[in-house]
């Protein structure tokens, strides 16, 4: 019996040695990996991620225009914002490991608990006393993140259907941000003395960051634009964490900041650069470090300098006129058609926008957050011109020796309508008499362009619009550019519900009528004048290479083409342009002439006819039987409706009516008053010879577009500012023109 | 009648070899680990006097013999017994001179130089105790003779409950288990006893603490479905934990801590282990107790699956020569004892490496003759000390009884 029951423990004993066995060699050798992946994970203490210093903007010399500079956050554990008791566990178990309470009886965890979330109570007034706010405003500021965090988790875990613990409740979060190294300095005394426990675990803590910093003036605020806290959009787009992995290391979190406009917005990829990463084990031992890439620094092709003078020029010119709000000024070199200056005016200074917003925005009669050198499209007017002789050359319509007599108005017998326009001081049309194709451009006469563009008609007409750029963008690649209008028939169509006229082919022969471009696109016009070549506009000069930024520019741009047209036709253009200028008689004469030994200007003045805006609505509305009234900022209906209820949501449910209360010029039109017109001038600076002829051989480096919200009609404004810049050019930057 | 026999016969040899074989393993893993995070230096110097000192320890126990301490068994049993209840008294009155908690339990007396664990010594004296008391009787053929060891077993059961000593606690019972199917119990007897023992079990998870039965569900959460439903469906467990959700998503840092990290330092070592002094586990403070408890599992991690494979096979070798020692003589309470010495050893190693892969509860058990500590080392020592000395008593006969043979018989081949 014994020995029999001695035999099956042995049995039983050998089959619990085998279950031993197999769970080793399961364990060790069949799923060793997965084991080993889960230890991985767990030995995982903290991972720290370090932000990318965005890149610096530079101009064509190398001089800093904005850059990266250090500061720092004090930043608070998500946890410990919400008191949650299982993170408050977790700092005490870690606090029960500190070096002072080795070799004892740490306190218990209940104890520590309670004195965490006691000092987790207190921290958030002396927070707020530290940051100089209010306990309310902190509050607030506290809860923002609350709600981003929980509204993340919400999305997140309607994907995954079970609750799932984010990345965002385990991470620290800016509560205080922008403090400087004295402020920083104090931030972490105040935390060692008064919050020990919070600040060693790092559930509370200073956390270096930085900001940008523009070094720039208002003089390229408009260029540079600006960088805003990411939009859920663009975390969209390029994600860092996508389902709890890290996908892209020079994508987004809901933390980081983002060009929101100018070269910040366009050149974004090259300026963000990468995250990096410090993954340190349970016992601080480095499991991983990657290092955060520095975005590629973007040297535009402006000249800072340039940009500063003309702004200061064109200050000057706004400021003498009462009547003119503002204006645009932009430089490019016609050979690499590199932009030299790109002004708007008037403009804000960068380093304050945010403190500045809503005054800025509110100012609807100077506008001073237009980019207007890249999104003021209006009628060309006159500097349209040339382009539609060169039409009715190239299209062999007329020839170069073709005359057409000029009697005041295109149809003698009906005086009052296609008129030519007025010499200044007079009400009569001018009647220019028989004109030759260089001298109709010298005295801008409207009757020969009338003529040619009833002949060519709007088809025609448009066909060239499209050959110098209008309705497309011109490669600058801002997000603020607009493209102005191409009036083609079929465009007409959808946006005026008519077919074309013979009427829209005299108006926009003469740069009115439903035909819009930008300074912008002006100035590219006059350097495809100067040159016979349209060419899209370079705004980045390079970038450098880094890993973190691309290396090369690309924005969708159109190829450049030589315009199908003849060199003689060309030199009767730009003949036709010195004359305006030069000659006696030319109707910008008296206004642009440039008296210089070595260059003359060649350019041609142009007025766009404008209506009024509407730029603020009233809102009228009655809360409980009183009255109330809001202005708001807005260039429609629609869209002062929609921020009325953004701005106000406690008025939400309310009727209300709305009226425009500002308009855009301010001034009201008396009755048979036209308003004035948007004047432009644009030019280019041609070699001339001893005797002072040009000498059209050399071609011309400089094209220049100038154009003066409300600033009258035929150059009397912008032609004196035009011949100024030039001056300027040849004067302080002669390299640009040589 | 009877003779001595040689100081040591063969079995005793074979037996004190694998002993020396688990000492190297366990004094180099030591000296491995000792002086790195969380683990006190000296260790292996202190383990090293612990062998010597339990050598003579177990030098004295053959010299008194098992029979006369057999006679004294009684005498040990209730001393040990005051002992528990001085442990339990003084967890009442929240301490007593010489005792002290030691994370949260009274399981020590301390004397010094040594600290003393009254729950070892009673491995000892139970095992004496349940030999002396079913040598000669014939009545656990019968329910009510069952009574007796049962009774024997159940008051020091519930004494270490309350220590709070888990380990201890489970140990005893499969040893009872175990001597009585030697002893020729009735089958349904010892079924009887295993369906007692699950009738008992709910007491005795309503008397757990919380973080004892934590290491149960730690054991249940190893699998991921499980787990998926403790946080999805809480409701359903709510019988087995109070929070089973929270209890399910704090796994890692809470009941899965030190089981996620010691399968992990075993998986770590691979088939050939990373080598002596190395890995992650040996190294660094990631597995609390890896000198002690958890020693099987740096064994692992850096001698691989052979390492653990010879570690087993030493325990294997003792247990059949614990086997072969209680077959060859015919004196019976030589018998009981040399079968419940086995089935504490086998126990202990089951309990101590199932719980380092995952298969058994995480509770305070010692590797014998591996883990570091005195207590352990003495009372595994005096368990050898008690199989050589049966294996030394023979009966009259004209030679030797041969070793060879008996093995293979035993095994089922002979």
């Amino acid at each position: 019996m014994f020995e029999f029951r001695l035999r099956i423990l042995l049995i039983l004993l050998l089959a619990g040695w085998m279950i031993l066995v197999f769970r080793l060699v399961q364990l060790q050798i069949v799923e060793a990996d997965r084991y080993r992946q889960q230890a991985d994970a767990l030995l995982i203490r903290s991972q720290t991620f370090m932000e990318p210093v965005r890149g610096r903007i530079l101009d064509r010399n190398g001089r800093e225009l904005a850059s990266d500079e250090p500061c720092w956050s004090i930043s608070v554990a998500y946890g410990l914002l919400t008191s949650d008791e299982s993170y408050l566990r977790k700092l005490a178990r870690s606090i029960r490991k500190f070096p002072e309470f080795q070799g004892q009886d740490p306190p218990p965890i209940d104890r520590l608990v309670e004195q965490l979330s006691e000092q987790a109570r207190s921290l958030r007034p002396e927070l707020a006393a530290f940051a100089h706010r209010t306990p309310t405003e902190f509050e607030q500021d506290v809860q923002k993140i609350l709600d981003r965090v929980q509204r993340i988790k919400r999305s997140v875990e309607r994907v995954h259907r079970r609750e799932v613990t984010i990345q965002e409740e385990i991470e620290v979060h800016p509560l205080i941000t922008n403090l400087d190294q004295n402020r920083q300095i104090q931030a972490r005394q105040l935390l060692m003395s008064r919050f020990p426990w919070l600040y060693r675990t790092g559930a509370v803590d200073v956390v270096d960051s930085s900001r940008r910093v523009y070094h720039a003036g208002p003089a390229m605020a408009h260029v540079m634009g600006r960088v805003a806290p990411v939009q859920a959009q663009d975390v969209e787009k390029r994600p860092f964490f996508a389902d709890g992995e890290i996908v892209d290391w020079g994508g987004y979190t809901d933390d980081d900041v983002i060009g929101s406009a100018g070269v910040e917005w366009s050149s974004e990829r090259m300026l963000r650069g990468s995250r990096g990463r410090v993954v340190t084990f349970y016992d601080d031992r480095p499991a991983e470090r990657r290092e955060a890439v520095q975005g590629g620094d973007v040297a535009l092709t402006i000249d800072s300098d340039l940009q500063n003078e003309i702004y200061e020029l064109l200050g000057r010119e706004v400021g003498v006129h009462s009547t003119i709000p503002g204006g645009a000024v932009v430089v490019v070199d016609i050979a690499t058609r590199e932009v030299l200056a790109m002004v708007s005016y008037p403009s804000y200074d960068p380093s304050r926008w945010n403190e500045q917003y809503e005054s800025l925005s509110d100012d609807t009669l100077h506008r001073p957050l237009w980019f207007r050198a890249a999104a003021h499209a209006c009628a060309p007017g006159s500097i349209m011109k040339p382009l539609t002789i060169v039409a009715a050359q190239s299209s062999g319509m007329i020839d170069e020796s073709y005359t057409y007599e000029c009697r005041g108005s295109l149809f003698p017998e009906n005086p009052k309508e296609w008129r030519c326009w007025s010499a200044a001081g007079s009400r009569e049309p001018m009647h220019h008499g028989v004109l030759n194709c260089e001298e109709a451009l010298k005295h801008s006469c409207n009757v020969f362009c009338f003529h040619l563009g009833d002949r060519l008609g709007v088809a025609e007409l448009c066909n060239w619009f499209d050959m110098v750029g209008i309705g497309r963008t011109t490669g600058i690649g801002l997000r603020e550019e607009q493209v102005g209008i191409l009036p083609t028939p079929s465009w007409l169509e959808t946006h005026r519900g008519r077919p074309a006229s013979r009427g829209d082919g005299r108006n926009y022969a003469i740069g009115q009528g439903e035909v819009e471009l930008t300074p912008i696109q002006a100035v590219n016009l006059v350097a495809t004048y100067a040159s016979g070549v349209y060419q899209p506009l370079t705004l980045v000069r390079r970038t450098d290479s880094t890993p973190g930024g691309t290396s090369e520019v690309s924005f969708d741009t159109t190829p450049s083409w030589t315009l199908p047209v003849s060199p003689s036709v060309w030199g009767i253009i730009r003949r036709g342009m010195y004359d305006v200028v030069n000659e006696e008689g030319g109707t910008a004469r008296k206004y642009a002439h440039l008296d210089h030994p070595e260059y003359v200007l060649c350019g041609k003045s142009g007025s766009a006819e404008v209506s009024r805006w509407v730029t603020q609505y009233r809102i009228d509305l009655e809360v409980e039987g009183q009255k109330l009234s809001r202005t708001v900022p807005a260039d429609s209906l629609r869209m002062a409706k929609d921020k009325f209820r953004a701005k106000y949501p406690e008025y939400k449910d309310i009727p209300f009516t709305a009226h425009p209360a500002a308009y855009w010029p301010a001034h009201e039109k008396r009755e048979g008053e036209r308003l004035d017109s948007h004047a432009w001038f644009v030019a280019f600076l041609q070699k001339k010879n001893s005797s002072g002829s040009p000498i059209w051989t050399i071609p011309p480096r400089v094209a220049i577009a100038v154009e003066l919200d409300f600033g009258e009609s035929g150059g009397r404004n912008s032609g004196p500012l035009c011949r100024d810049v030039a001056r300027l050019i040849l004067d302080r930057f002669p390299q640009y023109v040589r | 009648m009877r003779t001595k026999g040689p100081w040591l016969t063969i079995p005793g040899w074979v037996v004190l070899s694998a002993v020396g074989a688990l000492w190297t393993v366990g004094l180099l893993a030591l000296v491995a680990a000792e002086g790195q995070a969380g683990v006190p230096l000296h260790v292996a110097d202190r383990q090293l006097f612990f062998i010597i000192v339990a050598i003579v320890l177990a030098w004295v126990c053959i010299r008194i013999g098992y029979q006369r301490l057999g006679r004294w068994s009684y005498a040990l049993f209730v001393a040990s017994l005051a002992l528990l209840v001085l442990l339990v008294l003084a967890r009442i009155c929240g301490g007593l001179p010489l005792i002290r908690p030691i994370k949260g339990a009274y399981r020590w007396i301390d004397l010094g130089w040594i600290n003393l664990q009254p729950s070892e010594v009673m491995k000892v004296a139970y095992l004496l105790a349940l030999g002396w008391y079913l040598k000669h009787k014939k009545n656990h053929q019968t329910l009510s003779g069952l009574i007796g060891p049962f009774a024997l077993t159940v008051v020091p059961m519930f004494l270490t409950l309350l220590q709070p000593d888990l380990g201890t606690t489970l140990l005893l019972m499969p040893v009872l288990f175990l001597v009585l199917f030697a002893t020729g119990a009735r089958l349904k007897h010892l079924v009887g006893i295993v369906g007692l023992a699950i009738l008992v079990a709910p007491i005795l998870w309503g008397r757990m603490e919380e973080y004892q039965r934590g290491r149960i569900v730690g054991l249940m959460l190893q699998n991921e479905s499980v787990k998926a439903s403790m946080i999805d469906e809480p409701e359903k467990w709510t019988w087995l934990t109070r929070d089973p959700e929270m209890t399910a998503s704090g796994y890692e840092h809470d009941d899965g801590f030190q089981l996620l990290r010691s399968k992990a330092a075993l998986s770590g070592g691979g088939l050939n282990g990373r080598g002596w002094k190395q890995g992650l586990f040996v190294q660094y403070g990631f597995l609390p107790e890896r000198h002690n408890d958890f020693i099987f599992a740096i064994i692992g991690e850096q001698w691989g699956t052979v390492g653990c494979l010879v570690v087993m096979l030493c325990y294997l070798v003792i247990a059949v020569a614990g086997l072969e020692i209680a077959s060859s003589t015919s004196e019976p309470f030589g018998k009981l004892l040399a079968v419940g010495v086995v089935a504490q050893i086998v126990a202990q190693v089951f309990i101590n490496v199932g719980m380092t892969m995952g298969l058994m509860p995480v509770t305070g058990m010692t590797l014998p003759f591996v883990s570091y500590g005195g207590s352990s080392m003495f009372v595994s020592m005096v368990q050898v000390a008690l199989l050589i000395s049966v294996s030394r008593y023979r009966p009259y006969l004209l030679g030797p009884r041969p070793f060879e043979g008996s093995l293979l018989e035993y095994a089922g081949l002979g």
